[in-house]
């Protein structure tokens, strides 16, 4: 079957795998293997703006300043999938609600899901939720989403970066999407750059592979000392500063480091900041935006949470529970957000392990202040 | 579209836990200790290797909330049909 004769919807479909791109909202999963599952399904499409992580910046960018290759990239994906509806997904009353409501959503056929906040309220699974009148948590799905059972009908669940990048695709074409990034991860994507640079988080452009030194001087360089760099948020894993420097920002050249590019985010945290300060605020934060649903997260966040807390006041005999704990995190949740809380800590103890001996020296929470020489907290 | 059935070659099966409908009661982990530990606060820790059928199905049965599944019973060959007949 020739191009011209295919029905459009294999055109955009063909199109979108001969780009080879994957999704921009953490997953990196191949696009066009999740609309060819939907086709025939007459699939709901949720375009995914919610973007709950504060350090990530780059989906209310592209709601705020370049709108229309999301609404093109939108719509062809509702026609590509036979979609019997396109929602917009946002958190109510955030910036990018606000920015959508600005837009003509209604002359693309278009409808605004205003999603609860909360940071599990964006998953995927929660959204399909939400959509069909329950509450916006994550649910099982033995099946795939964009397949659907007899509770939740098909549903398309896109990243917005990733409908975004469609859309520029099928203007300008395959040839000039995959002239950016490498063979392996092509296109164009935006970084969130945020910790010691300028006004951050702020949105930078670039291809994967590009290095940390071209991304930090795209935002006018780092504003002091970088201790460590958080790739892809409190979801991702953490490098050490030098190493960071010298992989290609590729999930091909962070993945020896344990890490991956993820949704974009890229942290640098400053050398004055205490690292465990930090990531026990981001565990704590983790372990507060869980569903509740599951004995890892209702049970298993807290407890790691808590450890955390006493690793940093210098508790002894600390280290090998939470060691433990953490290992009974992955793939035991009714989502992947236990996942994420622990590859976050497990790469921060690898990262910060010549920290951890200056919270021992501290002693019990008795003995006053750590001997700990960062100055500040997060 | 002829209705497709599954044919079980195998005496074996693997259990899975739905972890959202799970709450902790452990009745699977006292049945299949071989195959099922329970964490500190009860949850189940589920080894991946494949036992014989018939237990499985068994601790499968026993469980309050129907938290376990057999894992290749989780595509029903009704949306496997569906899917074959999409045309791709």
């Amino acid at each position: 079957m020739s191009v011209l004769t295919a029905p459009a919807s294999t055109r955009v479909i063909d199109l979108v795998a001969e780009s080879g791109l994957t999704g921009r909202g953490g997953g990196s999963f191949p696009v066009h293997r999740k609309l060819t599952a939907a086709v025939g399904r007459r699939p709901r499409l949720v375009v995914n703006a919610c973007e709950g992580e504060p350090w990530s910046v780059k989906d209310r960018w592209i709601v705020e300043n370049d709108p229309g290759p999301l609404l093109a990239g939108a719509t062809a994906l509702a026609r590509a999938v036979g979609a019997r509806r396109v929602l917009l997904a946002v958190h109510e009353g955030s910036p990018t609600h606000r920015a959508a409501e600005r837009l003509d959503l209604d002359g693309h056929g278009i409808e605004l899901l205003g999603a609860p906040g909360g940071y599990v309220a964006s998953e995927a699974s929660a959204l399909v939720s939400f959509l069909d009148g329950g509450p916006a948590v994550p649910v099982t799905h033995r099946a795939p989403l964009a397949v659907g059972d007899r509770r939740h009908p098909a549903a398309v669940v896109q990243n917005a970066e990733t409908v975004y990048r469609v859309g520029q695709l099928l203007d300008r074409g395959v040839d000039w999407f995959r002239r950016h990034g490498t063979p392996d991860e092509p296109g164009p994507r935006f970084f969130s750059l945020s910790g010691a640079v300028a006004g951050g988080p702020r949105v930078v452009e670039a291809g994967a592979g590009v290095g940390l030194a071209e991304l930090v001087a795209a935002v006018g360089g780092y504003t002091e000392p970088v201790r460590a760099v958080l790739a892809s948020g409190w979801s991702g894993s953490w490098l050490g500063w030098a190493e960071a420097g010298l992989v290609p920002w590729s999930d091909e050249g962070l993945r020896p480091l344990g890490a991956g590019v993820g949704n974009g985010i890229v942290h640098l945290l400053p050398a004055s900041v205490c690292p465990l300060v930090a990531v026990g605020a981001q565990l704590d934060a983790l372990a507060r935006a869980s569903a509740g649903q599951c004995g890892p997260c209702l049970f298993g966040l807290p407890a790691v949470a808590d450890d955390w807390r006493r690793l940093t006041a210098g508790e002894p005999g600390v280290l090998d529970r939470l060691r433990r704990r953490l290992g009974l995190l992955p793939g035991r949740g009714g989502c992947h957000h236990p996942d994420g809380a622990a590859r976050n800590a497990a790469s921060a103890l690898r990262v910060f392990a010549d920290h951890l001996p200056t919270h021992a020296q501290g002693g019990g929470r008795s003995a006053g202040r750590p001997a700990c020489p960062a100055t500040r907290g997060v | 579209m002829p209705r497709i059935t599954v044919a079980r070659t195998s005496a074996d099966a693997t259990v899975a836990v739905d972890r959202i409908a799970c709450d902790g009661r452990g009745l699977c982990a006292a049945l299949l200790p071989e195959r099922i530990g329970l964490d500190e606060w009860g949850y189940p820790v589920v080894d991946p290797r494949p036992l014989d059928r018939g237990t499985a199905l068994e601790a499968v049965r026993i469980c309050p909330v129907r938290a376990l599944y057999l894992r290749e019973e989780a595509a029903a060959p009704d949306a496997r049909a569906k899917a074959a007949s999409s045309g791709r």
